[in-house]
């Protein structure tokens, strides 16, 4: 009886022939033709629905248990802190800064010995000028006496016949004109006076701060980013140990038709939601640390006679934070969903 | 509608699975696979699921060849085959509903609609007062019925059983096979693989033997 099957495949009538005929003819036609009558329901909207679907079910996984989740959220939290708590205070030291870029002073050096006369009238002069807004006078014998105070060579003073220190003009530059640039021109310009012999700009240590704060800024962008790749990898490990939590479902869904960009979904909105959670949970921590050092922050600012009070970001950058944690997240699912998502088929 | 030609699977690891099988299964035919275990009959619907692709030779499945569908097409060719597995393959996290409904809600459809078509197949396989209960607290023979309800829910052309009766009694086998007679009764191609001898013997279908990846015999009568 065991014969052997041609390779030309055998045919069998079979009374059913008419209705399989339809059948036949119908499989292929679209892609949506499972769905049949339905197919005016389009992909499109499918798409939406279950965009809807993994993003509300996803979050409510997260949210029972909370606890699992919880963890993730506070390593994430944790890690975003740090880079948002050294912006939020070089923020401030930039605010209090700029307070004191116009602190800008000139010191006009005289010809020694110039007359007390010839003094005041090149003071009635400089008044005149629109770039200064205050200009005090040190004499020579005030500049003795605090010279003789803060030194410590009093002595050395006192034994000399005349006294060598010139007199001082110190100026205050008007608003408009505190900025190095107006500096330097106003500089030059006082410098043309005969009167005077020397002009100093003291703005050395206003750059050297501005140097600073570059820098601390550029740290901070330094360690915002090594962070951000933390939380990334962070959120990619704990969608990898949930993909493989799921394996079975994944399989199972690819077996019964599931595309890829279907069984991805879930995994990036899970990843997106440890991101939001995190970015969250962070700025309620940024909140309550803030909070903590506001008071020892108003204290030590009174010391400096400064109205400053701490504050806290304003809502643009909250909204980023927040949303900026959402896209590691979902980037973080998207490395990990790319690397093992593919290796989960059916066998 | 589903047709082998002169098909070869060799595995990489020098494995033949299959060795030039060629048969032709007609749109209505209900046929059964059987062989010993190894004999190559879940590597010959592994090929038609495209979870394996052929060595040599050609699928055809609705005059379609397998070999040119690529791999995003994949899961649009799997929504026209439905599949009934030994182990069933139910997800425990979630209702019976949930499980027959997801072949729908993968393909997108209205979530009304879906209602009536998983009441339908649940209804079909006689279970439709546990669409509530989880598939863990089922029976063997009712987790494998609601199996069957999620192949058959979005009414596939064809549908595939790999050892459905596996792990169940003769009495729940047999319930089993008049489900797949009922649904091959409206036009649906059905291929079921076991090795359930006595079963085949007992319902006079088309019958494709397998033994050691060749196609043996067909036997067109009980």
């Amino acid at each position: 009886m065991n014969r052997r099957v041609n390779h030309t495949a055998t045919k069998k009538p079979k009374t059913k022939q008419v209705a399989a005929t339809r059948t036949s003819a119908k499989l292929f036609k679209n892609k949506s033709s499972a769905v049949g009558k339905h197919s005016q329901y389009s992909i499109f909207q499918a798409w939406v629905t279950h965009h809807k679907y993994s993003c509300v079910n996803s979050l409510q996984r997260l949210l029972h248990p909370p606890w699992q989740s919880f963890l993730t959220w506070m390593v994430v939290a944790i890690a975003l802190v740090l880079p948002l708590v050294l912006y939020l205070g070089l923020n401030h030291a930039q605010q209090l800064g700029s307070a004191w870029k116009n602190s800008g002073q000139l010191s006009a050096f005289l010809l020694h010995q110039t007359k007390p006369l010839a003094i005041t009238q090149l003071q009635q002069r400089l008044s005149t000028y629109p770039e200064l807004q205050h200009i005090e006078l040190i004499t020579p014998e005030q500049a003795k006496q605090e010279f003789q105070q803060h030194s410590g060579l009093g002595n050395v003073l006192q034994s000399l016949e005349n006294n060598p220190l010139p007199a001082v003009l110190t100026l205050l530059p008007a608003d408009d004109f505190n900025n190095p640039e107006s500096l330097e021109a106003l500089k030059s310009k006082l410098e043309a006076e005969p009167l005077i012999e020397l002009v100093q700009l003291d703005i050395a240590w206003l750059q050297r701060l501005h140097q600073i704060m570059g820098l601390a800024q550029q740290l901070v962008l330094v360690l915002g980013a090594l962070l951000s790749l933390g939380v990334l990898l962070v959120i990619g490990n704990t969608i990898r140990l949930a993909i493989e939590n799921r394996r079975h479902e994944i399989v199972v869904i690819k077996m019964v038709g599931g595309t890829d960009g279907f069984v991805r979904r879930p995994f990036l909105y899970t990843g997106f939601w440890y991101g939001i959670g995190g970015g969250l949970l962070a700025l309620i921590l940024l909140f309550i640390s803030v909070q903590w050092i506001s008071d020892s922050f108003q204290q030590l600012v009174e010391l400096y006679e400064n109205k400053y009070s701490l504050t806290f970001f304003n809502l643009k950058i909250l909204v980023l934070v927040v949303f900026g944690s959402g896209f590691i997240g979902w980037s973080g699912a998207w490395l990990a969903v790319e690397k093992h998502l593919k290796e989960i088929e059916p066998s | 509608m589903i047709r082998f030609d002169s098909v070869s699977k060799r595995y990489s690891e020098g494995y033949d699975a299959l060795n030039q099988v060629s048969f032709e299964l007609d749109a209505g035919e209900m046929a059964f696979l059987t062989g010993h275990s190894g004999a190559g009959k879940s590597t010959l619907l592994k090929l038609i699921m495209l979870i394996e692709r052929v060595s040599r030779g050609q699928v055809f499945i609705g005059n379609r060849p397998l070999n040119r569908v690529t791999s995003s097409q994949i899961p649009y060719l799997r929504r026209q085959i439905g599949v009934v597995f030994q182990n069933h393959h139910l997800l425990f996290d979630r209702s019976v509903f949930n499980n027959v409904a997801l072949p729908l809600q993968i393909s997108g459809m209205r979530q009304r609609d879906q209602a009536r078509r998983v009441r339908a197949a649940l209804d079909k396989v006689g279970l439709l007062n546990k669409e509530h209960d989880n598939p863990l607290s089922l029976s063997g023979g009712e987790q494998q019925r609601i199996g069957i309800a999620r192949a058959v829910v979005n009414k596939p052309s064809i549908l595939l059983a790999d050892e459905p009766t596996g792990n169940l009694d003769p009495e729940l086998s047999a319930e089993i096979m008049q489900l797949f007679q009922d649904f091959n009764g409206v036009g649906t191609t059905v291929l079921i693989a076991t090795h359930d001898i006595a079963l085949i013997r007992r319902m006079s279908y088309r019958t494709l033997t397998l033994e050691q990846g060749r196609l043996l015999q067909e036997r067109d009568e009980q």
